[in-house]
């Protein structure tokens, strides 16, 4: 029963992802894919967020499974972000691309580690 | 690609390929068995290499689709389509759910388990991408159901920043550097991997067509293109 909790948890991040990706992409010109960088800083952030409750506020592993397996696993994605590093390489973009990967782990591992901490406090 | 492309048929998609430009989406043209025989007006290219036409995002496909899915109501496509992210995704989910049960990773070791998830699952985008541009018939779902919703769930971000970010606290410098640059290095390769076996895939049927359809003019089955060899 967890496993289709964590999953339905998982279904709602994915939506929350196309439909993020979908206004960003609306708005913004350019080729660089902020909106699949938005999700997973904001998602790495959240996910270190709720690791540092748990460990150190103690939560719910269940919860813990819903929220952080669930709904930020299937909110981040890692596919789409190195489909869309590849495709920018292959169209010439490759400091875009670069930028991209480098931005995106830089990021990521900072707001991972800004959650965690906040969530420990 | 390898081949030639005076005297191809030229297909449908190689067709919009020109005529949209390298980031537009799939726009097919429901119903159509055989190939185009009109050429491409500009750039010949794109009868030869699929991929002009792959998009960057591969989240992003619906609002062209659109055109040629006219005997669906868009507020109900769009329902349909969210619908399809919310099923893959679920799957996606349960998938790494459990095989990250299935694979635990030990406190303080290498987390091979979500390493192996978003590698096999940037592969799995890509070849799709490659197939539901490509090859599978017309359709808007598809995209969604398995790009979108699986392998977007069944990939994480998180959890790599998360376990990386752990290794870093736990000193293991080593492991973090290896997590990072190998989840990158066998991520893009995993990508570039599906991506080229798709559109080897894709040539393959393509040379296939072109054979047959020539066969099909010997015969006087079908009328010779205009402008062809």
């Amino acid at each position: 029963m967890l496993a289709v909790a964590v999953g339905l948890g998982a279904a709602f991040g994915a939506v929350l992802r196309y439909v993020l990706d979908q206004a960003v992409a609306r708005r913004r010109a350019g080729v660089f894919p902020a909106g699949t960088w938005l999700i997973n800083i904001s998602g790495s952030l959240v996910l270190g967020l709720l690791a540092g409750l748990a460990t150190h506020h103690g939560l719910a592993t269940g919860a813990v499974a819903i929220v952080g397996t669930g709904v930020c696993g299937g909110y981040t994605t890692f596919s789409t972000f190195s489909f869309e590093s590849v495709r920018l390489m292959e169209e010439g973009s490759g400091l875009v691309a670069l930028a991209n990967l480098a931005g995106s782990v830089a990021a990521g591992l900072a707001a991972a580690a800004v959650g965690l901490a906040i969530g420990l406090a | 690609m390898g081949f030639p492309a005076e005297g191809l048929a030229v297909n449908r998609r190689s067709r919009d390929a020109a005529a949209n430009g390298p980031y537009s989406n799939e726009v097919m043209r429901v119903g159509e068995v055989y190939p185009m025989v009109h050429k491409p007006e500009h750039d010949p290219e794109a009868a030869i290499d699929g991929n002009h036409h792959l998009p960057i995002d591969p989240d992003v496909q619906v609002e062209s689709a659109e055109k040629t899915q006219a005997h669906t109501p868009e507020r109900h496509r769009h329902e349909r389509v969210l619908a399809a992210i919310a099923i893959g995704g679920f799957l996606g989910g349960v998938a790494r759910y459990e095989i990250g049960l299935a694979f635990p990773t030990a406190h303080g070791t290498f987390p091979a388990t979500t390493f192996t998830v978003n590698v096999a699952g940037s592969f799995i985008l890509a070849l799709l991408t490659v197939f539901v541009l490509e090859i599978l018939p017309p359709t808007v779902y598809v995209r969604p159901l398995l790009g979108v919703g699986f392998c977007g769930a069944l990939t994480t971000f998180s959890t790599w920043m998360l376990d990386t970010d752990r290794l870093l606290g736990a000193h293991d410098y080593g492991a973090a550097a290896g997590d990072v640059l190998g989840s990158l290095a066998a991520g893009l390769a995993a990508t570039s991997l599906g991506l080229t076996v798709g559109r080897a895939i894709v040539a393959h049927r393509e040379r296939k067509l072109a054979e047959e359809l020539e066969g099909a003019q010997e015969h006087q089955l079908v009328p010779a293109q205009g402008g062809s060899r």
